[in-house]
């Protein structure tokens, strides 16, 4: 701690970058010390002023109360629960907290429960499934829809990304193609772009989207902006133009600061250069976040500008109330243990379970650099056929794929 | 910094912690002591979920306080204790625990601050099978769940209930249960790894085993028998000596307060160090165990009495109990007694390694002295 301290005050000067991170970290260092031993044993609080908890706040969070009213009053009335049930899923997708999810699956539970249950409310339950990785059920509901209304975009679109999630290609693209018959022909377009550019057709998907994002990038909602800047991000990542990459994030940023998904993508390119003063810089408030808060691990773990525990010590705790089997984190916990822990092996089991349920470029590259690791030569060698298969292509896996030659 | 504004940032910090985003889990733990018609139960409910549920945030500030919990404590007992069934299950008789709750607390974790309710559950028998019904908040979330704990006879169980399992029937005389035996076994294991006065009692025995003192200094002891003879006199009198005393405190047939019980461990070790620096009794350190090891019996009884035995758990556990600090003891001697044999001839053993580590554990023992009698 004192070194720590001795570290922070030599490097006041440079508060502009790393003033912020630094005194946080004294400080939290010491309330987490401090919190540690207060919060060892159930206790009566000193008085009525004290502090126990925040709730989440935002003007969206202020909405649920009246929509919940709303609702309460009229408890059959399937607007009213859509329009509530919509708002949970918004905040609960934004900020990745389960609990809002669930209480979007939740208020339309009992509408789903009648024999035809409204098109939008299984859109809607299909969409919370979706977020919260549930992607058997997901897909159950999205058909439930689609029977209905065999061209409704959201329901094509939700399904395309569940299928492509999951590595059913050609399902997903078959998907994206019936969009192209409704109006979304935008929608259509990236649906397919996206599914193809995990196909062996990276660069020309990138330049398509490219392309596509510079004509109508003022026609496109802010959120679909921050979307699209995204998923071009990511792919210029897998062309290896990480230049390209670093300004599709940023320009993501500029049309949502919020959107957290980018961030830990932008992150983990800042990563991957070792810058990691700029890791804290854009991470550092968001420690709530697991995802994030894994990244703000793996930046301290570099040791830059010095080693220390902090992040990591709250990720493990996390970690280890999380047990429950959690879909929604095998990717972040894998890497946790081969990045943090140093664990090739329950790192491997935890990527191949994962892989069970998501295939994205994130999870392909989990599972490469865990078997290698892990020198477990059949699961290399079963990732390397998947690659092959389909032709998947990522500039960040060369090394670990060369490697694996070697061994 | 005043101690409210201390205190208020620790506060803080533990509610910047709640935003960790996982699902919502409750903690049950149930317990069962003694041949006792009453569950004693401890229930930690998250404070999202109850403002959720019930409504903590009166104002509307967006920040939940102690005044504010504390006015819908009867609201939230009204919400939780009817999704909450016990039921006794002793062969073919049934009967509803009734449950009360007798305080409640808060409670920080991971992912932020929870009501903790303590309450007491008055089955009409005692359950020889408790049968837990969890419905709490799944009507709300869906994927919320129940962490439910269930010890007895020093034994726990634990259980995960669910929207999609809320149901379980557990069988709470396990007595006999092999599982139990190993984890009473792996308890004394621990105890005596993890109690460094101990092990040091133990040294100071065992070190001299190897040489003998002749004319005011130590020299190598030549014979290999002699030394094992000795090492295996000194540990079997420990054993057999803590053993007695174990047991003894552990049926409550002696009761020494843990200050007093605790100091003369202390001592102990701080005199078989001084045999070592001045040695009085040189041949018959077996005695010495003997007597001693009496002393350190009654200081393992306290840890078992921490486990919370009912009376028809208690032979069973104190013999796992037992056999593990032997096996945790018989490790320590099997790695310690080979390295001093073959170290014994060396001076750096005889005069510097013997004496001084006499000298570093005298002083931790008269530290200990001090720290448990004034404890």
């Amino acid at each position: 701690m004192t070194c720590l301290l001795h570290r922070c005050s030599r490097s006041a000067h440079e508060r502009r970058t790393f003033g912020p991170w630094c005194r946080r970290f004294v400080l939290g260092g010491t309330a987490l010390l401090l919190g540690t031993l207060a919060c060892a044993e159930p206790f009566v609080p000193v008085s009525d002023d004290v502090v126990l908890e925040r709730v989440p706040a935002s003007p969206q969070h202020r909405q649920f109360k009246s929509l919940r009213r709303a609702l309460a009053a009229n408890p059959h009335d399937v607007a009213a629960a859509l329009d509530l049930s919509r708002a949970y899923l918004d905040v609960g997708r934004r900020t990745s907290d389960p609990r809002f999810l669930s209480y979007a699956q939740a208020t339309l539970a009992p509408f789903l429960k009648q024999s035809h249950p409204p098109l939008d409310v299984l859109i809607v339950s299909g969409t919370a499934m979706q977020s919260s990785h549930r992607f058997d059920e997901a897909l159950a509901l999205l058909e439930q829809a689609l029977a209905i209304d065999a061209r409704n975009s959201q329901a094509l679109l939700t399904k395309a990304t569940v299928l492509q999630v999951r590595g059913e290609y050609d399902a997903a693209r078959k998907t994206c193609s019936r969009l192209l018959t409704t109006a979304e022909q935008l929608v259509a377009i990236t649906c397919i772009a996206s599914v193809d550019a995990m196909n062996g057709k990276l660069a020309v998907s990138y330049e398509m989207l490219a392309r596509l994002s510079a004509n109508s990038a003022g026609a496109l909602p802010r959120d679909s902006r921050s979307w699209l800047s995204g998923q071009l991000g990511e792919m210029a990542v897998r062309l290896g133009r990480d230049p390209d990459a670093e300004r599709h994030f940023k320009t993501a940023l500029v049309a949502d600061p919020n959107d957290l998904y980018v961030k830990g993508e932008y992150a983990d390119l800042l990563l991957r250069q070792r810058r990691v003063r700029e890791v804290f810089a854009l991470l550092y408030e968001h420690e709530a976040q697991d995802a994030l808060l894994l990244r703000l691990a793996l930046a301290e773990a570099l040791g830059i500008p010095v080693r220390s525990r902090r992040w990591r010590d709250m990720y493990a705790a996390r970690y280890t109330v999380a047990r429950r089997d959690d879909a929604a984190h095998g990717r972040e916990q894998a890497r946790f243990e081969l990045d943090i822990n140093g664990n090739a092996s329950a790192a491997l089991r935890l990527a191949q379970s994962n892989w069970q349920v998501q295939r994205e470029p994130a999870d392909v590259r989990m599972l490469v650099r865990a078997a290698h690791a892990a020198h477990d030569t059949s699961a290399l060698a079963g990732i390397r056929a998947w690659i092959d298969a389909h032709h998947y292509e990522d500039a960040t896996l060369n090394a670990d794929i060369s490697g694996g030659d070697r061994t | 910094m005043s101690v409210r504004t201390l205190l208020a940032t620790v506060l803080l910090f533990c509610a910047t912690l709640s935003h960790a985003h996982k699902q919502s889990d409750s903690h049950l733990t149930l317990e069962l002591t003694a041949n006792d018609h009453v569950l004693h139960g401890q229930w930690d409910i998250a404070l999202r979920d109850l403002d959720y549920v019930v409504g903590l945030d009166a104002n509307a500030d967006d920040v939940i306080t102690w005044g504010e919990l504390r006015k819908q404590l009867h609201a939230i007992e009204s919400y939780a204790l009817p999704r909450l069934h016990l039921t006794s299950i002793d062969g073919p008789k049934r009967s509803h625990c009734r449950t009360a709750v007798n305080e409640a607390l808060v409670d920080h974790h991971v992912d932020g601050a929870y009501v903790v309710l303590r309450f007491v559950a008055a089955c009409a028998v005692r359950p020889s099978q408790l049968e837990v019904n969890y419905r709490l908040l799944f009507d709300a979330d869906p994927n919320h769940r129940g962490l439910l704990n269930l010890r007895s006879d020093g034994f726990d169980q634990s259980v995960v209930l669910s929207m999609e399992s809320s149901s379980v029937a557990l069988n709470v005389s396990a007595q006999n249960s092999p599982q139990q035996l190993r984890s009473f076994v792996t308890e004394g294991v621990w105890h005596i790894w993890h109690g460094y006065d101990h092990i040091l009692f133990l040294f100071t025995l065992v070190l001299p085993a190897v040489v003998t003192y002749r004319a005011g200094a130590w020299e190598a002891q030549t014979s290999l028998r002699a030394s094992s003879l000795d090492i295996i006199k000194v540990v079997t009198s420990f054993t057999a000596a803590h053993s007695l005393t174990l047991s003894l405190a552990a049926l409550d047939v002696v009761h020494l307060p843990s200050r007093v019980v605790e100091t003369a461990i202390a001592f102990t070790v701080l005199l078989g160090a001084l045999n070592i620096l001045c040695p009085i009794v040189r041949e018959r350190r077996w005695i010495v165990a003997l007597l001693f090891g009496l002393v350190h019996g009654l200081g393992f009884a306290s840890v078992l009495a921490d486990l919370n035995l009912t009376a028809r758990g208690v032979l069973l556990s104190l013999a796992g109990f037992n056999v593990g600090v032997e096996l945790g003891q018989l490790a320590i001697v099997a790695v310690l007694a080979p390295a001093i044999y073959l170290l014994r001839e060396s001076v750096l053993y005889r005069r510097m390694l013997l004496p001084s580590g006499a000298a570093a554990i005298s002083a931790l023992a008269i530290y200990w002295i001090g720290v448990r009698w004034t404890a």
